[in-house]
């Protein structure tokens, strides 16, 4: 209610209202009739009308209604108190978009196949669709149910939100936050493989609203988000800081290498322990948002299987384990069905950063022996035959090979196709399982959905 | 027709027998259903009456409907098991409950009076308050661990929903009514509204109304004749639609995090200066009943405009919420049309009454200013709203013409280019060609007819027919089985329906699979007999009919693919649903008893 001084008494009201003439007294003067009784009949219920209609604080208190299953803005962002809860947050979105990325980009890539999903299609026959609807499901879709392949809206949220908290966290004070510099750096680590990501899977990129930009721009501002992450991390050290610390210096080396400035890579990754660490996506039950989708897609629904490429893959003859997967036999439209073994469950981590990819990236750059040691202390690791050469363009090779292998299904190959030049596979124009042929996509191109609703696209 | 037409090339001869993923034999053992639905109303009403010229009305009202669904997906064994993975063999169980209760309040206070003996007047002041409440909560199990288990606590992982929508409106009115010689009557009113849904920045809303009736035929000048009665009538006024609970709140969902911990994420961006679309309309309207009154008709045209028309605008997902959409207050909608009724009694003798009725109407509707807004894009399959077109009307690129090569392949595909949004432009590569204007997805015209034949004193037969036309369908069922399985007719034989071929190519999911849907349905016929008293009499009855009515008795439509053209999505606010996923409304017979005591 406002304060009962601007609500005189109902009395004083009517008092006020009888010393004035309404439109209908006037009407009824001019046509000459008794107005008396209708007066104060008229003055009755205007009071009633006016007293009503005044009290808009009443009006407010009466139509309240509690949010009940969200929560607002302010309710998060006014108080600091939810700065933890908001850092949590950020990964865990960040973790959403990674499972449905790595399906996504891995039906692009040809690690996996639609086996009869429809949503997949487009992207299983190289030809993304832009425009969103069926065959543009990654451009429309979030990662929160089964079978989604979206993944510019699960990104691009799980980057607005990490710079979102960052911004947030910066603009109060260590008093307000415990271990809020440990904060920032965490966000800041999760904006930038966001960030990354985003400029890896896309032909092209929009932030915040803004114009289009280059995979090249949108890597060099994951690299600066990574650098704030590690300056953060740095000083707020313990082992949550070296932690995020080790899991950034990962990912800025992956965005210097994006970049080509190769010697400043190869200082990130050799800052990386050799062996040993590893950063996961944690996935779990309970919510589809939780679940190792790629587990769920090619082993429990049988949406995708695993394609061809990587249905039986050998090192002299033997089979590598980091590829392992099961023929189950004829399945949906008369298709062999495989399911894989590196996602064993719905709360299979997906790995977001390691020393073996740290690793690896030195054995890209440097070349020669020292790759040839990193590969054979991952070929011993997994059981196989030693790999040995001195032929530079062999050794590349099969760097990149170890690649294809190490990463499969995490999210890695759908820029290593383009960084090396690699075919597409089936090539375009070569006929698509499922009907019509392949096209060329190599990138998701910057969707619709996007360029329709921003001024700057 | 663009019919189904080949099997699935690669599952031939395998055991899916040409099925997509399994043989219909299999469908039928996978999954039943189970709903059921309770519903009670209750309601108060006080009615008081302090003096001769005063009276108040209380009515408190409830409405409370509970649904209850189950859908269980059985363990599969044998023959059924090799159709699915093994996790998906094991088999589900949801559990489904929708709550829904309204609560009313209605107050309402009239005097009556009679200023001279013949000016009357009539005066009413109301609060009325409306709350809606539904809750939903879903209960969700997955991998049964043996065949003929089927509760959600034997499955292996279990999940739990549950939601919430409520909106408030209070509102307060006054009303004063004048009344000449009983055969004029002038109407003022203004009515306040305050809505749960409001932005934060916007209040109170404010609509006054007017109107006007003039009983024509009560005049002294008014001939006897042809027409008995004649009424006219006029209103205009305002009024409003309110959005949707919580469109203005920016917001963040509660979601599991990691390690099972309590997170949150983006979910509606908002909107604080969201208010409720405001709406003027006038109506113009007559009532005459002809011949004695055996002919009665019922004619309004109206014109309403609606300004700051809540449109749903996609978002930018870079800017965050891409998961949602934003409700705005932009631009002017317009709606105009008209409403007929035909009433007669072509037949009424002592032992045989005709009644007849016949309703149409027509609407057309478009969106008059976006506000500067420019085109708003994904309001569902190739829906868009623009400036000077129907509200989410369809646009596509319209093909014209094209060959097929001699390897049967559809080439030198030319679409019309456009004018401003709408066909009629130059014939071009359809690259060149601009998406138009296709048609609208409400129906243009729709309407009823009601027949009632009274045969003696004991047996009526009546039926009821209803019909709708002018506006399209996006059929998601056509555009799985035709672009994206390729499985119809014009997929393998392109020259069987050369610029639908055409069509496919170019458009994403265009007029191909989007038709327009007309129907005619006869909903109902019944046929009522009164018994003879004395049976009745013998259970102590004062009176007994047996009606047997079959509904839904027949569908004539163009729209063949789908099982239904009212299922799914036509004319539905979601355009994008499968048909084949839905239950059409089935055949029924009822047989009743009603005895009266």
């Amino acid at each position: 209610m406002k304060p009962t001084t601007s609500h005189p008494e109902p009395a004083t009201e009517n008092r006020t209202i009888r010393s004035k003439e309404t439109p209908f007294m006037a009407i009824f003067r001019h046509l000459g009739m008794p107005i008396g009784r209708t007066r104060r009949h008229l003055a009755l219920v205007g009071a009633v009308l006016l007293s009503a209609t005044a009290c808009e604080e009443t009006f407010d208190d009466i139509i309240a209604v509690d949010p009940q299953d969200r929560v607002s803005e302010a309710a998060l962002f006014d108080d600091p108190a939810q700065a933890a809860l908001l850092v949590s947050s950020v990964q865990g979105s960040f973790e959403c978009a990674l499972g449905t990325y790595a399906l996504s980009t891995g039906l692009l890539v040809n690690e996996v196949n639609s086996l009869g999903a429809t949503q997949m299609f487009s992207l299983d026959s190289h030809q993304p669709d832009k425009a969103g609807g069926f065959s543009g499901q990654y451009a429309v879709t979030d990662c929160g149910s089964n079978g989604s392949v979206g993944v510019y809206i699960p990104m691009s949220t799980a980057r607005w939100f990490a710079d979102k908290v960052v911004t947030a966290l910066q603009g109060w004070t260590d008093a307000q936050v415990t271990n809020r510099t440990q904060l920032i750096a965490t966000a800041s680590a999760y904006s930038g493989y966001a960030h990354l990501l985003l400029g890896e899977g896309f032909c092209s990129m929009a932030l915040d609203g803004g114009p289009e930009l280059t995979p090249a721009q949108v890597f060099a501002l994951a690299e600066g988000k990574f650098t704030q992450a590690i300056t953060a991390a740095t000083t707020a050290g313990g082992a949550t800081g070296t932690d995020i610390a080790t899991m950034s210096r990962v990912g800025r080396a992956r965005a210097r290498l994006n970049q080509g400035r190769n010697a400043e890579a190869l200082a990130d990754a050799q800052l990386v322990p050799a062996s040993g660490y590893v950063k996961n996506a944690t996935r779990g039950t309970g919510s589809v948002l939780r679940e190792n989708q790629l587990y769920v897609n090619v082993n429990r629904t049988g949406a995708a299987t695993i394609a061809p490429g990587y249905q039986d893959v050998r090192f002299n003859g033997k089979l590598d384990p980091r590829v392992s997967v099961n023929n189950l036999g004829a399945s949906t439209g008369g298709f062999i069905r495989f399911t894989q073994n590196k996602y064993t469950s719905e709360t299979s981590s997906i790995i977001i950063a390691s020393s073996i990819e740290a690793q690896l990236i030195i054995a890209e750059i440097q070349g020669g022996q020292t790759a040839v040691d990193i590969i054979n202390v991952l070929h011993t690791a997994n059981g196989l035959d030693p790999f040995s050469s001195s032929d530079p363009t062999e050794i590349r090779n099969q760097v990149i090979e170890e690649r294809r292998r190490q990463f499969f299904l995490d999210g890695h190959r759908v820029f290593d196709k383009i960084r090396f030049n690699i075919p597409l596979d089936p090539a375009a124009g070569a006929p698509y399982r499922w009907g019509g042929v392949h096209g060329s996509a190599r990138c998701l191109p910057l969707p619709d959905i996007e360029r329709n609703n921003s001024d700057n696209t | 027709m663009r019919g189904i037409y080949a099997p699935f090339p690669a599952s031939l001869g395998t055991i899916q027998r040409g099925f997509l993923t399994y043989p219909p034999e299999v469908a039928r053992i996978y999954l039943s259903q189970k709903e059921d639905v309770a519903r009670i109303t209750g309601g108060v009403s006080l009615n008081h009456s302090p003096t001769s010229w005063l009276t108040q009305r209380l009515n408190v009202g409830i409405d409370e409907v509970n649904e209850a669904s189950a859908a269980t997906v059985p363990f599969k064994t044998g023959f059924a098991a090799q159709f699915f993975s093994p996790a998906a063999a094991q088999g589900s169980r949801g559990i489904g409950r929708r709550d829904i209760t309204q609560t009313t309040v209605d107050y309402s206070a009239t005097a009556n009076k009679n200023l001279t003996s013949k000016i009357g007047t009539k005066s009413s002041v109301g609060l009325q308050f409306y709350r809606k409440f539904q809750k939903f909560q879903t209960l969700t199990g997955t991998s049964f661990p043996a065949p003929g288990v089927s509760t959600i606590s034997s499955t292996a992982t279990r999940t739990a929903t549950e939601t919430f929508v409520e909106n408030k409106t209070f509102g307060v009115y006054f009303q004063e009514q004048l009344s000449f010689n009983d055969r004029f009557y002038l109407t003022g009113a203004i009515r306040a509204d305050d809505n749960s849904a409001f932005g934060a920045e916007f209040n109170l809303v404010t609509y006054p109304k007017v109107s006007a009736a003039w009983v024509v035929s009560e005049e002294p000048f008014w001939p006897r004749g042809l027409a008995t009665t004649f009424r006219l009538r006029g209103a205009y006024g305002t009024s409003g639609q309110q959005p949707d609970q919580f469109a203005a709140l920016r917001s963040f969902q509660a979601v599991p995090g990691p390690g099972g911990t309590p997170a949150v994420r983006p979910q509606f961006l908002g909107n604080p200066s969201l208010g409720p679309e405001k709406g003027t309309e006038i109506e113009l309207g007559f009532e005459a009943g002809l011949f004695q009154d055996k002919l009665g008709i019922d004619f309004t045209y109206f014109d309403k405009r609606t300004k700051d028309a809540i449109l749903a605008k996609s978002v930018a997902p870079s800017t965050g919420f891409g998961l949602g959409v934003q409700f705005v207050n932009i631009g002017e909608v317009k709606n105009k049309g008209w409403e007929l009724q035909l009433n007669t009694t072509p037949v009424s003798s002592r032992n045989l009454k005709v009644d007849l009725t016949f309703s149409v109407s027509h609407t057309d509707n478009k969106i008059v200013s976006m506000g500067g807004v420019g085109n708003i894009t994904g309001v569902g399959i190739n829906q868009e709203q623009r400036e000077g077109f129907p509200v989410a009307a369809f646009y596509w690129k319209h093909v014209v013409s094209a060959e097929l090569n001699a390897a049967g392949q559809v080439v030198n595909i030319m679409c019309d280019r456009g004018v401003n949004g709408a066909p009629g432009g130059e014939t071009v590569p359809c690259a060149q060609a601009a998406s138009i204007y296709t048609g609208q997805p409400l129906p243009k015209y729709e309407g009823a007819f009601n027949t009632t034949i009274q045969v003696g004193s004991r047996l009526t037969l009546s039926g009821i027919a209803d019909f709708k036309t002018g506006g399209r369908n996006f059929s998601a069922d056509i555009a799985i089985q035709c672009q994206i399985l390729r499985t119809c007719e014009a997929n393998v034989d392109p020259a069987s329906d050369l610029l639908g071929a055409a069509d496919m190519l170019v458009n994403n999911f265009g007029i191909f699979s989007t038709p327009e849907a007309r129907f005619l349905k006869i909903r109902q016929i019944s046929a009522s007999y009164r018994l003879p008293e004395r049976w009745a009499g013998l259970i102590g009855g004062s009176g007994a009919f047996l009606t047997v009515a079959a509904r839904n008795v027949a569908t004539f439509t163009n729209f063949k693919l789908g099982i239904d053209p009212e299922i799914g999505n036509v004319y539905g606010a979601q355009h994008n649903q499968e048909a084949f996923q839905a239950v059409p409304m089935p055949f029924q017979l009822h047989t009743t008893l009603r005895v009266t005591f």
